[in-house]
């Protein structure tokens, strides 16, 4: 009966499936395992709101998806929290980006934004009228002033002069009507066909610092946001079949006539942002108490998994770490085909994220480190709602280590790859990109003075990681976690600039690793040990003529009996920045001797004592000093090793290539 | 084959193609690797007892930066391992027409590879036509693939996406086919070495059209048991783990990757088999 069914070519047509189906099966990357999240102590003194909400928004916004544009209206509480009357109001229209290739954000000749992407169809923001109940009638906008401070062809900047000077601590309600023309995505907002990501969509105004400046700027393509906290309470009009996803929590969802009103109260947050498209398939979790809407396009149930599984895994974690997340649901979007550039972004409570479907079957983990990364900003950017525009390390760099170090808790050492025996990690690869451009630009400059967002990347987000990495490595995690800890819990629904953040590292790790992590972010501070000159040699009795109490004696050359042997290898120090280092003399018969240097000076001799001669001196030997300009001279042995792991593993896979490619 | 047949040395050829067909690929590849190994060599990664064990380490920190430090000279050894493997791909296609003639007629080794010899233009032709037949195809897929409209699909919820799942299913499938054919083909080349291609293709294009369903599905499931093979060694090296101290674990890993192309062999040479009972002009068709 086998044998006869196995003759059928049908039979066998299904066995092959099932042995591909078997092999793609045993190929899936594991999931991390359910008790990876390490606890910290809960917090003791954690604040649950700002101390004041200065500016609140109500909206009221009509999305017509033909024309891809969003009328809106609603009003906009304000209070002046200086100590300073304001007789201006600064806002950002920064939709306006996108009005034409003159813009500060477009105007490059090589292409705009991040990915160097060009619009195709432009986008704005038009104020229709803006009026101050506390002032009158009187329409102001007209007021306005016509283009950016000091940038004629960019309009994303706006003053808007008042007719009378707000004093401290005095509340205005400002009533708005406006339309937000959407662009093609070129950057995190915009529509693509009938996806819309509508972000940055309304006249906001710029955050007002304690001295009574606004913290005003025009949009340019490295920098991004910086805002009041307030409660933002909007109203959407879309069509019914539209399904939606936005900051905040979704108080109540009616249909009427064709119509979709979907409000949605979002407090204590700095920004509003919303998704709106008819194909979305829609994945919901309670995770860690919070209400998770994962939101992809059909066929993409993989990637919906794995989101989710990042967000179980990397939620908890950042709430052990950087404090509870004091919200009751997150929305995380993945843009369809031809609007991934608005993937990877976070605004309050909605996060995007994105890769192609198949990457969650190859063994990359990119998925996954964009979700983490984009989760994490709700702590850095969110919660410690710094100026992204003028520190941008403060978000980017220290949320790329808080990434890092909960993929690490939840994948391990594969915490960017893991397939075929090699396990890849993120911070091995944000390593070696940053450390070729450490020495370019210093990481801690504010985004629009980086001279490319190459560089920005690599400084930013890459060298800031591997330098704090550096850190809690070299200082001790258990410390480094309490000192950042303490910092987000003092600065949480705060606008922490970098002092703040020194400070509490000061506090927690003391003066010399507060003073490396200063030279390292901020002055292009740098470092390189390397080895040098190892000598191994018998030990030998002293010899040549002697003065004895009995006379001149001669000593021929011998070696000790006991046969021991005597090494000797050099560890030098480039660069400005001095970090404690271990070193590692190995002999040859594998007994280990440890010694430690200070980094002070430019060198250390060290010197070996032992029954078999020394072999081999290796620096750092636990990759404490990732910010080690080059790991290749951190080793010096007496006989180099062979490459039989690579080529065996090469030889392989040529092999296998030349099985399957030939004619 | 008898242990009679053994002995007379009849099956000396089929023998030695066989071994052939694994020295090819083990061979072959390493030293397709000996350019980039030696520049791998040359790195500072390698001043240590513990050899390339470093590279393979967890977090692969120093993989990392010799990627970065030596890319350029890695890139310069790859070119290199690149003319070797068009070297390789013309021994490999030798090994195979071995296997092919042997299979055939099971003869003494010399008489295999004099036969053998006169039909080596034509398999080269049989091949290049394929090789670029299955380029064209790669093309056309991603040519698809750029095309196809994902956002004008249905709302199912499936795990790939529709448009995309069925430009995957299609190039796969056409490739599949394409295979099978190139692989009859080249059992009528061995077969019958003076017919003309074109008589050839007309023949085993009807053989196939009339039994495509035998045909296919035994392509396929020889194709999924290596594919599991494959996927089975993976994981066997996963656990063996290179990274860790032990010269044993690098000769398990050998020993893996050795029985992983040994097999490969086995399951090209099942086939093979299978085809030409399927195609000999007096078996039942």
């Amino acid at each position: 009966m086998l044998a006869s069914l196995w003759r059928s070519g049908w039979a066998r047509l299904a066995a092959g499936v099932l042995c591909y189906g078997v092999a793609f099966a045993i190929s899936l990357p594991r999931p991390p395992p359910a008790n990876a999240v390490r606890a910290l102590p809960p917090a003791s003194n954690e604040r649950r709101a700002p101390d004041v909400l200065p500016a609140s928004y109500q909206l009221h916004a009509r999305l017509d998806p033909n024309t891809h544009v969003v009328f809106g209206r609603g009003s906009i509480e304000w209070q002046n929290t200086s100590r300073v009357e304001v007789p201006s109001l600064f806002f950002h229209l920064y939709l306006n980006a996108f009005k034409n290739d003159g813009t500060l954000f477009l105007r490059s000749p090589f292409g705009a934004g991040r990915d160097g992407t060009r619009a195709t169809q432009f986008g704005f923001t038009d104020v229709k009228t803006l009026k101050v109940r506390e002032f009158g009638a009187e329409d102001l906008w007209p007021r306005h002033a016509p283009h950016s401070p000091n940038d004629p062809a960019d309009e994303t900047d706006i003053e808007l002069p008042l007719p009378r000077a707000v004093k401290p601590g005095e509340r205005i309600t400002l009533d708005v009507e406006f339309e937000a023309h959407l662009p093609q995505i070129v950057e995190r907002t915009g529509f693509e066909r009938s996806f819309h990501l509508v972000a940055q969509w309304f006249p906001k105004l710029a955050r007002l610092e304690p001295d009574g400046s606004f913290a005003h700027f025009p949009f340019h393509a490295q920098a991004e946001f910086y805002a009041d906290f307030g409660r933002y309470d909007v109203t959407l009009e879309l069509p019914e079949n539209f399904r939606v996803g936005a900051s905040g929590q979704r108080v109540s969802d009616t249909v009427a006539n064709g119509v979709r009103r979907v409000r949605f109260v979002a407090e204590p947050v700095h920004d509003f942002a919303w998704t709106a498209w008819e194909h979305f398939v829609e994945r919901r979790e309670k995770i860690h108490g919070v209400d998770v809407t994962v939101l992809t396009p059909p066929g993409h149930a993989q990637s919906a998994a794995v989101t989710l599984e990042s967000v179980r895994a990397s939620l908890p974690y950042f709430s052990n770490h950087f404090g509870s997340y004091p919200y009751s649901t997150l929305t995380v979007v993945h843009p369809p085909v031809g609007a991934e550039s608005a993937g990877g972004m976070e605004y309050p409570t909605l996060i995007t994220t994105g890769a192609p479907w198949y990457l969650p079957f190859t063994g990359a983990r990119g998925l996954e480190a964009v979700t983490v990364h984009e989760l994490g900003h709700q702590w850095f950017y969110g919660l410690l709602a710094s100026n992204e525009a003028r520190f941008p390390f403060l978000d980017e760099g220290i949320n790329s280590f808080a990434e890092h170090a909960a993929l690490k808790a939840a994948y391990g050492a594969g915490s960017a790859f893991s397939g075929f025996g090699l396990q890849l990690s993120e911070t091995a690869l944000f390593r070696a990109v940053s450390v070729a451009r450490a020495e370019d630009e210093a990481a801690a400059g504010a985004a629009d003075q980086f001279s490319t967002f190459r560089n920005l990347g690599a400084l930013v987000y890459s060298r800031t990681a591997t330098v704090l990495e550096t850190i809690a490595r070299v200082y001790g995690r258990a410390k480094f976690d309490r000192a950042l800890r303490a910092y987000t819990e003092t600065q949480r629904f705060r606008h922490p600039d970098p002092e703040a953040f020194f400070a509490a590292l000061r506090e927690g790790l003391g003066e010399d690793a507060v003073t490396v992590l200063r030279k390292a972010l901020s002055e292009r501070g740098r470092v390189n040990y390397f080895a040098r000159e190892l000598q191994t040699a018998r030990k030998q009795v002293p010899a040549g003529y002697f003065e004895r109490s009995s006379g001149r004696e001669l000593v021929t050359r011998s070696t000790t009996p006991a046969g021991e042997h005597l090494g000797r290898v050099t560890v030098y120090r480039h660069g400005d920045l001095e970090l404690p280092v271990d070193v590692l003399l190995v002999a040859e018969d594998g007994t280990e001797q440890r010694a430690n240097w200070d980094g002070r000076g430019a060198f250390r001799v060290f010197d070996y004592v032992g029954d078999s001669p020394l072999a081999f001196a290796l620096i750092d030997p636990e990759h404490k000093l990732l910010i080690d300009a080059d790991l290749s001279d951190n080793q010096v042995a007496v006989r180099k090793a062979t490459a039989s792991r690579i080529h065996e593993r090469l030889a392989y896979w040529a092999g296998l290539l030349l099985g399957g490619v030939e004619p | 084959m008898s242990e009679r047949e053994a002995r007379s040395g009849k099956h000396s050829g089929l023998w030695f193609a066989l071994v052939s067909a694994w020295l090819a690929r083990a061979l072959g590849g390493w030293v397709i690797a000996l350019p980039v190994s030696l520049s791998v060599s040359q790195s500072g990664a390698l001043a240590s007892p513990a050899g390339d064990r470093v590279l393979f380490e967890a977090e692969a920190l120093w993989l990392a930066e010799l990627l970065r430090r030596d890319g350029a000279n890695l890139l310069a050894a790859l070119r290199a391992s690149a003319v070797l493997l068009s070297l390789g791909l013309l021994l490999r296609a030798c090994s195979s027409l071995l296997l092919y003639t042997a299979i055939a007629e099971p003869r003494p080794l010399l008489e295999v590879a004099t036969r053998a010899l006169t039909s080596v233009p034509r398999w080269l032709v049989l091949g290049g036509a394929e090789l670029l037949a299955r380029v064209l195809l790669v093309l056309l897929g991603l040519l698809l693939a750029a095309s196809v409209d994902s956002l004008a699909f249905s709302k199912n919820e499936l795990w790939l996406s529709l448009p995309e799942l069925l430009v995957l299913l299609t190039i796969t499938l056409t490739s599949g086919v394409l295979m099978l054919l190139a692989d009859v083909m080249r059992v009528g080349l061995v077969l019958a070495p003076r017919v003309g291609l074109r008589r050839l293709f007309d023949e085993s294009l009807s053989r196939l059209r009339l039994e495509f369903s035998a045909f296919f599905g035994s392509f396929l499931a020889l194709c999924g048991a290596a594919a599991l093979v494959f996927a089975l060694a993976a994981r066997a090296v996963e656990w063996l783990d290179v990274g860790q101290p032990g010269a044993y674990r690098v000769a398990a890993v050998f020993g893996v990757h050795q029985a992983t192309l040994l097999t490969l062999v086995g399951i090209e040479y099942v086939w093979a088999r299978w085809l030409f009972a399927r195609l000999r002009p007096d078996s039942a068709g």
